[in-house]
């Protein structure tokens, strides 16, 4: 039976796991391709954490561990629905308002490029590249989050960088 | 800031996925004062930081609530049927009441049994009144003690 909350997990809590939502969204986003199916699936990650309030503290770091959690619960249901892996939503790329209209074209079709080839990422390479590059994780906290050995990590991003960099170049050459 | 050569081969560490966090950051500063640095560096950080920014637009909900919450949608149906079951169960039984063997159609018969029914009652209103004047005798000194 679960016990009423205490002040300290409810501190810890709020303290260290709530502001991560936005992160684990990103993440569950990257992996469903769906907003609504990644938000459920911050809600569990939520439920789920809390649930193991009790061993918090054998946690080397809860950041890690929720993100780990997150990967997870998102690829099983990613399975049960069969669901194809897409990329974030056309807004998310949107270039400066200051930018000149020529500018604006080029940013666009830059970010259109790099989405593009971003969706064609092996699923590892992905999830490697986002939380590197934008989640800022440490290739040691990435190893941990993957249960992969710090090596393939490294791998990983390095490929995921040349393909990127690769495609970039060769699309506006195209262009 | 460090120098331009410190930078270039920072840039070129970063595409061998051989850099420190703190170092990409020292190569996102750069590229953003300099971009002809390494154009695809500089495209491919600045999409990046933009997805940074995306966020979940639903409220954070505690999750000590959700659960009860999500208990409780789980278990509902159940409730409803266990309702449902033991409003038929006491229907049920108020039906039995109504039909049970001791009602009677013929009013002699009918009078009979009531006839019955008193004097079984008067049988043991007299017995316990037996009983409990005999039990008033023996308390009866105590009642002239105290009175």
């Amino acid at each position: 039976m679960n016990r009423p909350p205490t002040e300290s997990h409810r501190a810890v809590f709020d303290r260290e796991i709530a502001p991560l939502k936005d992160k684990l969204f990103r993440y569950a986003m990257r992996i469903l391709g769906d907003g609504p199916e990644a938000e459920d699936v911050v809600q569990d990650v939520l439920i789920k954490v809390w649930q193991k309030r009790e061993v918090w503290q054998d946690w080397n770091n809860i950041e890690a561990m929720c993100m780990t959690i997150t990967r997870n619960l998102a690829i099983d249901r990613s399975r049960s629905k069969h669901r194809m892996v897409k990329d974030l939503p056309d807004h998310y790329d949107e270039p400066s308002k200051d930018a000149t209209p020529d500018q604006l074209t080029e940013a666009k079709d830059v970010m259109g490029i790099i989405k593009q080839a971003m969706s064609e990422l092996p699923p590892k390479q992905k999830e490697v590249i986002h939380l590197r590059e934008v989640e800022g994780h440490t290739y040691n906290e990435i190893a941990d989050i993957l249960d992969i050995p710090m090596s393939q990590v490294k791998i990983n991003v390095h490929r995921a960088r040349l393909f990127l960099r690769d495609r970039l170049n060769k699309e506006q050459l195209e262009g | 800031m460090k120098d331009k050569q410190d930078i270039e081969d920072i840039i070129s560490r970063y595409w061998d996925g051989d850099t420190s966090l703190e170092e990409e950051a020292q190569m996102r500063a750069a590229l953003q004062e300099e971009s002809s640095l390494d154009p695809a560096a500089l495209a491919l950080t600045t999409f990046f930081q933009k997805e940074k920014q995306v966020q979940s637009t639903r409220p954070l909900e505690i999750p000590a609530q959700a659960k009860v919450r999500s208990l409780w949608s789980r278990y509902r149906a159940l409730a409803a049927v266990l309702v449902v079951a033991l409003g038929a169960f006491f229907f049920l039984q108020q039906g039995n009441v109504t039909s049970t063997s001791d009602t009677f159609q013929d009013p002699d018969q009918a009078f009979a049994e009531v006839v019955e029914a008193l004097q079984f009652i008067s049988g043991k209103m007299n017995s316990g009144m037996t009983t409990a004047g005999s039990s008033l005798e023996k308390v009866q000194p105590l009642d002239d003690i105290f009175n």
